[in-house]
């Protein structure tokens, strides 16, 4: 905008350089938008391209943790429970809620089941698969299958012979109505174990113990009953 | 707009990230994923290449659009740029291995926010043509994954008596555990800055030696 005219020269602002010109916007536009779109299909080829095997790769990970924390299992089956409490055999690359795995020897014979617990631990939240053996009525495995924990002290949990040995030969039987555990799973501080349904923890890393206690203490007493109820569900088909 | 540069010869334009212009060890760039996920050789190596992919592809693709775009724009489109290939690499690590995807965790995307791209996307490929700007952002790749390498590998040598899971030093070795924890990244940080500081050093006394000899 152009100075008064009747402005002093006294009061006249001091001389700058022109104003640059002013940038049009068409080009803003165009490049952001080209960008945008060049980017776009470039991640979506890429999702396409790498979509298949993540999945493979995920259901390849499932199935080696089900077979490392069912003793003797060497063929997995996916199961999933329906509204009416019955499990049925799904795809092994199946996602969601209520996913079981049942773990089979080679002449097809059921051994157990894997479920998997989460909660929380003592850096961030954990993930672990168990195994449920319906003839023993007991946890005969656990593996950790995600973990943000201490290294030195609360990762160690699925290394520490000890530790493991907890979930060695859990007593999770049912009580006498069949539709609760007979004793609800117990943490106790290390070496205070008196009873086959208690879990040591571990000096020093006692969160992250007392944490997957509390998580595997939740999920069997929600899940043993109606599992042990459906145990005749869990079948591979014949060969 | 910028304009291309011709300086130096394209060998040197990739040697000088690996150690003249190593952007951990002289510029001191990228640390945050220096000091997190150095804690094993394997980790350091996979984030090392993972970024090294995406310096290439992203140096390649600011040089090629550099005269198209306004200077208004160009950080947010150099962040589009660099973010897309990081997407990329994030799918290409989860199709290669879920165990090395677990262990890298919310650092593979985090290699967005890592200056050392974006800095040679602006510093560099946006003044330069596209192959000097390749062999920019593979040097300096690769100089960053030589030095994830000799942070990581120190860690898990000293922290667990390994490398690359494979154990050295026998099973009554009893590991450093502080330096597989954050803080033993920042003293084996610290001991690999005091080196190559001391070799700079070094260097230049040996020169400033010389010097009187080559001007008698």
């Amino acid at each position: 905008m152009n100075a008064p005219a009747n402005k002093s020269p006294a009061t006249r602002p001091p001389a700058t350089l022109p104003p640059a010109p002013p940038t049009p916007v068409w080009p803003l536009y165009r490049t952001l938008v080209g960008i945008g779109v060049f980017c776009g299909l470039l991640i979506v080829a890429a999702y396409s391209f790498t979509k298949d095997p993540i999945r493979r790769n995920k259901v390849v990970a499932r199935q080696r943790a089900v077979l490392q924390v069912i003793p003797g299992a060497t063929q997995v089956g996916t199961f999933q429970r329906a509204a009416d409490g019955s499990y049925t055999l799904v795809a092994d690359d199946s996602e969601g809620d209520g996913l079981v795995f049942a773990g089979f020897d080679a002449q097809q014979q059921l051994l157990g089941v894997a479920i998997e617990a989460r909660g929380s631990g003592y850096g961030d939240d954990l993930r672990v698969l168990y195994a449920y053996s319906f003839q023993q009525q007991a946890i005969v495995g656990l593996k950790v299958i995600e973990t943000h924990e201490t290294p030195g002290l609360g990762a160690d949990v699925d290394t520490d012979p000890g530790y493991s040995a907890n979930y060695r030969q859990l007593d999770v039987a049912l009580g006498a109505d069949q539709k609760a555990l007979a004793h609800p799973v117990e943490f106790v501080k290390q070496g205070q174990k008196q009873q086959p349904w208690q879990i040591d923890g571990i000096t020093g890393a006692t969160i992250t113990t007392r944490g997957i206690a509390t998580m595997v203490s939740k999920s069997v007493a929600a899940t043993a009953p109606s599992l042990q109820a459906r145990v005749h569900d869990f079948r591979l088909p014949s060969k | 707009m910028a304009t291309d540069q011709q300086t130096t010869s394209d060998t040197d334009e990739f040697l000088k990230g690996l150690f003249a212009q190593n952007p951990v060890f002289v510029q001191v760039l990228g640390t945050c994923p220096t000091l997190a996920v150095t804690n094993s050789a394997t980790n350091a190596l996979a984030m090392g290449l993972a970024t090294t992919f995406v310096l290439v592809m992203s140096n390649a693709a600011v040089s090629a659009i550099r005269n198209f775009v306004p200077k208004q724009v160009r950080i947010v489109s150099y962040i589009l740029v660099i973010s897309t290939f990081v997407t990329v690499v994030d799918y290409l690590i989860q199709a290669i291995s879920l165990d090395l995807y677990k262990a890298l965790g919310a650092f593979i995307a985090l290699i967005v926010v890592n200056c050392i791209i974006l800095g040679r996307a602006e510093a560099f490929a946006s003044k330069n043509n596209v192959k000097r700007s390749v062999l920019d952002g593979a040097g300096m790749g690769v100089g960053f994954t030589i030095a994830l390498f000799c942070l990581g590998s120190v860690r898990e040598l000293v922290g667990k008596g390994s490398l690359f899971g494979l154990s050295l030093f026998g099973s009554h070795y009893q590991g450093w555990v502080i330096m597989i924890l954050p803080a033993g990244g920042f003293f084996t940080l610290a001991a690999w800055l005091q080196f190559f500081n001391w070799r700079a050093q070094r260097r230049a006394r040996a020169a400033a030696a010389a010097a009187p000899e080559v001007a008698r």
